[in-house]
């Protein structure tokens, strides 16, 4: 994390925008809300960094190939399409798309994951795939 | 009687309170319509009404053009009616022929649009010079006051407020919740920026007390009934049992030393739970007054009824010992009431993050008074639950403040008594110590001063709000510690340091009972829940019930100096008020037409002020006018009219109805 | 519109097991269907439902996040049913927090009424979404439990891990400064738990596939925080937690110098076994990291007499 919360917001209130929009805290953020639940101001912290993230994607003001917005997009396209998530094929996309060194390190954990059955192939989909929201439907951020 | 409008001659007075109500309201077009209406002699507009001036215009004109009703556009009339009343009695005219339009909290001060905000000014006055012409000659009453005064609370602001008024000849009643007055600052070892000792400040005034041939000293006793009015004021005192005769004890403390508990046993409130005390105990040592308490739920007598009862014998020829006694009430007459009812702290329990009751090691502020004080369960050893001594401490501000999952306000005092407290435990413990804040408030005189010293004194300052306290050590050197996690704001960093004692600088809060008090005394209490002043700059002492003042921490969280000025200043007002001798009572009272009343006495409950009562010979109800509030409830009530009330007569409210709905 | 059927008699839940619960956390849905039958409830899992969107769909565009999660809302909805059981506590977080701001915000309310709508589904009506853990603790209750037990436990004291999503920032499932309600359960059935101050600490979540060592550091210090407190084996409630503390453990040992072989398990599996459940039934076998103490603790010998 090179700026805590604190600084974050604070350079989101005196318009510091490119430093905010590239650090590495909102991508590194892991929603576990500890902050949101703690802040005393009641501000909704967690929201504020899904903001900043999607703010950071609109502009593609991430280092290219940086793993996390590449996750997030794949998991998005994925799920857009066919309405599940499938992990193995996830992690495929994701590593190809941003860096593929991550398979070499996966491959290890693939084999045990092989052997306790707790590998899926298959590529899930739901079967009414047509009651998906269609598309991007640009609804205005909530304001937090 | 009211007079048939050919008589009445009215002057309207528009005012521009500068540009609050000229900016929005079109003055002059208000005046210039105003003098068309039937009845109206003289119309003007004016910048301030309420200056000499102004009021000046009102006598003149009375005198020039023969007024005999006025009607002042302005304000609210909590803030000038009385002004403009007397300004009318100046001129010669009643009083009460004068009536007052607010047409700036209710119009300019509430709409934006000139022309409407101007129309519906044009309709309030319309309104108002029809109503006074209605209007007639009241007087006010005068009822006497009773010249005592009751003090609830026997901490630092009771006691200085109950002295100022004993020294100045008043009977004062002092009636304190606990065995002994002194309250909170009788907890405290040194007080800031000063460090004096409290107990050495507090103590002679407590004694003092104590000897006042005009206090009547009340302890272990509660306000339990308030009845009556400014000035007349009738209270129930119940003194609840000691079990030891205050008359016959003569404060030898033997009869503590004899209790058939050999050693303390049970908690002792007084120090927190810290310490342990005997079932028979005095809360602390220089106790005003200097008279035990025995506790029945923890004495053998009380829960068995076969104890040896080795006190009694200690006493010996006294007798003052009595198993016996029973709660005492006392019923007394004062004129007015300084409620000093004081304040608990913020329990941390509430921000369970900090580790309060978790983890030993953790304390209140309140807690370390106790520790620190010489005459504390460790006689001023700094000693931890576990036995250790701490070598570094690490003191948390602002728990259970300035936060909105536990109380939104500043608590004013944490900064300097967390100061004060860091001072304190470098002097008795030598540890390492490190003050965590978010902001350090130090406005009084002499304080940032003292945090000057204590920044010369090496101990550490953090600016960061402490995110946990929390056990978890990440390496050997952090094993057996608290570990307080923060972002070092300054520094830009998030910082682990393992401390041996943390202190929560806990906040001020209201009392627990402050509702209760507050609807026994017929005040109010504000959202956050301490009671309610009637103006926050120019009334800090008064509240909205006439007689009724206030001292100290129940109004909102301060220091001691505060607390005395604001206990003289409350001393005053009530010194203000009896010395005057009487107090005069507005006529808007209501009054049974006994011609018309049927007697069916529907009024009599009604009334949230006990002022009806019932003639039973006559079989008509009755309305005392000085208990009388006129708040109107009887008046809508009763079943056959008969019920009227001063200034608000049904043809001076139709008058005033016709008025603004004459252009609907 | 047919009403989820009664079991024989116990109570029945709609169940949402989401997408890893059919690969990476398997023995979270063998434990949990196991563990509901031991107790004679019922799980009817919602059909065709879609995944929830976790933290990515959030990333790229919040509307569309809500209006996804929301189908699933709306299932539930359409079949008659009030609740909507989510053991992952991340599939917990998005379906709760949908149904937080479709009620609290109206656009939101709004815009997923229509895109519902446009599907043919109903459109949400307080649907209320619960966690397996707190409905064990408020349905059956921690004595109800302690009476159905059948097995000792022979295994080791637990460090009880809740993680983030499901204690906060909802606090229906466990409060989130030390929550006790799993502790509760598995020492009802006999099961030691440790004071564990790191109970509620991130893991990181996906944090492990994409910014690696951040990943491994957060999970090094929850297992060795564990074992300091006395700890033998994890018990966690939340799918990614439990892969995270359980696939890296030989990672974070090479790289940390330290011995780490501790099992991580599921709630479910623990009361599963005390129930009397079968060690494949409740995906012991799945699990990667303490094999051997897994072995050696959930050994079935005779039954024992039924612990009162």
């Amino acid at each position: 994390m090179d700026f805590t919360p604190r600084r974050v917001i604070a350079l989101v209130r005196e318009g510091f925008r490119a430093d905010v929009l590239s650090c590495q805290t909102i991508w590194l953020c892991a929603s576990c809300y500890s902050c949101a639940v703690h802040c005393p101001q009641n501000v909704h912290i967690t929201d504020l960094m899904y903001s900043l993230k999607r703010e950071a994607i609109r502009h593609r003001m991430y280092p290219a190939r940086f793993p996390i917005p590449v996750l997030a997009r794949e998991f998005y396209e994925l799920v857009r399409k066919r309405g599940r998530n499938s992990e193995i094929w996830l992690v495929l996309r994701m590593a190809l798309k941003s860096n593929p060194f991550i398979l070499l390190n996966m491959a290890k954990y693939g084999f045990s994951l092989l052997r306790t059955g707790r590998m899926s192939l298959r590529m899930e989909r739901i079967q009414r795939v047509e009651e998906l929201p269609k598309e991007l439907n640009g609804m205005k951020e909530v304001a937090s | 009687m009211s007079e048939a409008n050919g008589n009445v001659r009215i002057g309207v007075y528009v005012c521009h309170c500068g540009a609050n109500i000229g900016s929005i309201v079109d003055c002059k077009a208000v005046a210039e319509y105003a003098a068309g209406l039937a009845g109206v002699a003289v119309a003007r507009d004016y910048k301030y009404m309420c200056s000499d001036p102004g009021q000046d215009l009102i006598r003149q004109d009375v005198q020039e053009h023969g007024l005999n009703r006025i009607v002042v556009a302005s304000c609210s009339p909590h803030l000038h009616e009385h002004t403009f009343r007397t300004a009318a009695g100046k001129a010669g005219l009643n009083p009460y022929y004068m009536h007052m339009v607010n047409i700036r909290e209710h119009d300019s001060w509430v709409h934006e649009d000139r022309a409407s905000a101007t129309a519906k000014a044009i309709d309030m006055v319309r309104a108002a010079v029809r109503r006074v012409a209605r209007h007639q000659a009241l007087t006010r009453g005068s009822v006497p006051i009773h010249p005592a005064v009751l003090v609830v609370g026997g901490g630092i602001a009771g006691i200085h407020a109950a002295l100022t008024l004993a020294n100045a000849g008043k009977k004062v009643y002092l009636v304190e919740k606990q065995p002994s007055i002194g309250g909170h600052m009788a907890m405290f070892d040194k007080t800031f920026p000063t460090l004096d000792c409290a107990a050495c400040i507090l103590t002679p005034k407590m004694s003092s007390v104590k000897a006042h041939p005009n206090i009547t000293l009340w302890t272990n006793a509660e306000v339990t009934k308030v009845d009556g009015y400014v000035g007349n004021f009738k209270v129930r005192v119940t003194r609840w049992p000691r079990f030891i005769e205050e008359d016959l004890c003569s404060g030898c403390l033997e009869c503590i030393e004899a209790c058939v508990y050999k050693e303390p046993k049970f908690a002792d409130e007084f120090n927190l739970g810290l310490g342990k005390r005997k079932p028979i105990y005095i809360p602390f040592p220089q106790a005003v007054p200097q008279v035990p308490i025995i506790d029945p739920e923890t004495c053998i007598q009380f829960k068995s009824g076969k104890c040896k009862k080795s006190c009694l014998a200690a006493c010996g020829e006294r007798k003052a010992i009595n198993f016996q006694q029973k709660e005492q009430v006392e019923e007394i007459d004062v004129g007015a009431v300084i409620l000093a009812t004081g304040f608990k702290t913020f329990d941390p329990l509430r921000t369970p993050y900090y580790g309060y009751g978790q983890y030993p090691n953790v304390y209140t502020s309140l807690e370390v008074e106790r520790l620190v004080n010489a005459s504390g369960p460790t006689a001023g050893e700094v000693v931890l639950r576990d036995g250790r001594k701490p070598k570094s401490i690490g003191i948390i501000h602002c728990v259970g403040s300035r936060d909105v999952a536990a109380n939104r306000w500043c608590s004013r005092v944490c900064c300097m008594y967390s100061l004060k407290l860091a001072h304190l435990l470098k002097e008795h413990t030598g540890a390492e110590v490190f003050n965590f804040y978010i902001d350090m408030r130090t406005p009084g005189k002499g304080f940032e001063e003292f945090y000057q010293q204590l920044l010369n004194e090496g101990v550490h300052f953090i600016r960061g709000r402490v995110a946990e306290v929390t056990d978890w050590a990440l390496d050997p050197t952090e094993e057996g510690k608290l570990v307080l996690r923060v972002e070092d704001t300054l520094l830009g960093v998030v910082r682990r340091i393992p401390v041996d004692m943390v202190v929560l600088s806990v906040g001020l809060e209201p009392q627990p009972d402050a509702q209760d008090v507050r609807r026994l005394f017929n005040i109010s209490c504000a959202t956050e829940g301490f009671f309610l002043e009637r103006h926050p700059k120019l009334a800090p002492v008064n509240t909205f019930t006439d007689g009724i003042f206030l001292a100290g921490c129940c109004q909102g969280p301060r220091d001691i100096p505060d607390t005395v000025a604001q206990a003289g200043a409350a001393a005053a007002e009530a010194l203000a008020l009896i010395d005057a001798g009487s107090v005069e009572v507005e006529p808007n009272t209501a009054y049974v037409l006994e011609e018309v009343c049927s007697g069916c006495r529907t009024c009599v409950p009604l009334c949230p002020y006990n002022a009806i009562s019932f003639d039973l010979q006559k079989n008509r109800a009755q309305i005392h006018p000085v208990l009388c509030k006129g708040c109107g409830t009887c008046v809508a009530a009763c079943p056959t009219g008969s019920i009227r009330q001063h200034l608000f007569e049904d043809e001076e409210i139709f008058e005033e109805i016709e008025g603004v709905l004459a252009n609907v | 519109m047919n009403e989820p059927k009664e079991g024989n008699g116990g109570k029945s839940y709609v169940y949402y097991p989401g997408c890893s619960l059919s690969a990476t956390g398997v023995a979270y849905d063998e434990s949990l269907r196991t563990l509901f039958r031991l107790l004679n409830l019922r799980l009817q899992e919602l059909e065709d439902w879609n995944c929830c969107g976790a933290t990515s769909y959030m990333c790229i565009d919040e509307g569309s996040a809500f209006l996804l999660s929301a189908r699933n809302l709306s299932l539930a909805q359409k079949i008659g049913a009030r609740e909507l059981v989510a053991p992952c506590a991340a599939c917990y977080l998005v379906l709760r927090k949908t149904q937080d701001y479709v009620e609290k915000h109206r656009e939101i309310g709004g815009k997923v009424s229509e895109s519902l709508q446009r599907a043919g589904l109903p459109p949400l009506d307080g649907v209320k979404v619960r966690h397996p853990l707190e409905v064990l603790y408020n349905d059956l209750g921690v004595e109800k439990l302690r009476q159905l037990a059948v097995r000792q436990w022979q295994g080791g004291r637990i460090a009880c891990y809740y993680g983030c999503q499901a204690v906060r920032p909802y606090d229906e499932v466990d409060r989130p400064h030390n929550p006790m309600r799993m502790d509760e359960l598995l020492r009802a059935v006999g099961v030691p738990t440790v004071d564990y101050a790191l109970k509620t600490k991130c893991c990181g979540g996906s944090l492990t596939g994409t910014v690696h060592e951040v990943g491994l550091r957060l999970n090094y210090i929850l297992l060795k925080e564990a074992r300091r407190k006395g700890a033998e084996a994890i018990v966690t409630l939340c799918p990614l937690c439990q892969f995270n503390l359980d696939v890296y453990q030989a990672e974070i040992a090479r790289q940390s110098g330290e011995r780490f072989d501790m099992p991580v398990l599921y709630f479910t599996q623990v009361l599963g076994w005390a129930l009397g459940g079968d060690f494949k039934e409740l995906g012991l076998k799945r699990s990667i990291s303490g094999s051997d103490l897994i072995r050696r603790w959930f050994t079935a010998k005779e039954e024992v007499e039924a612990y009162v």
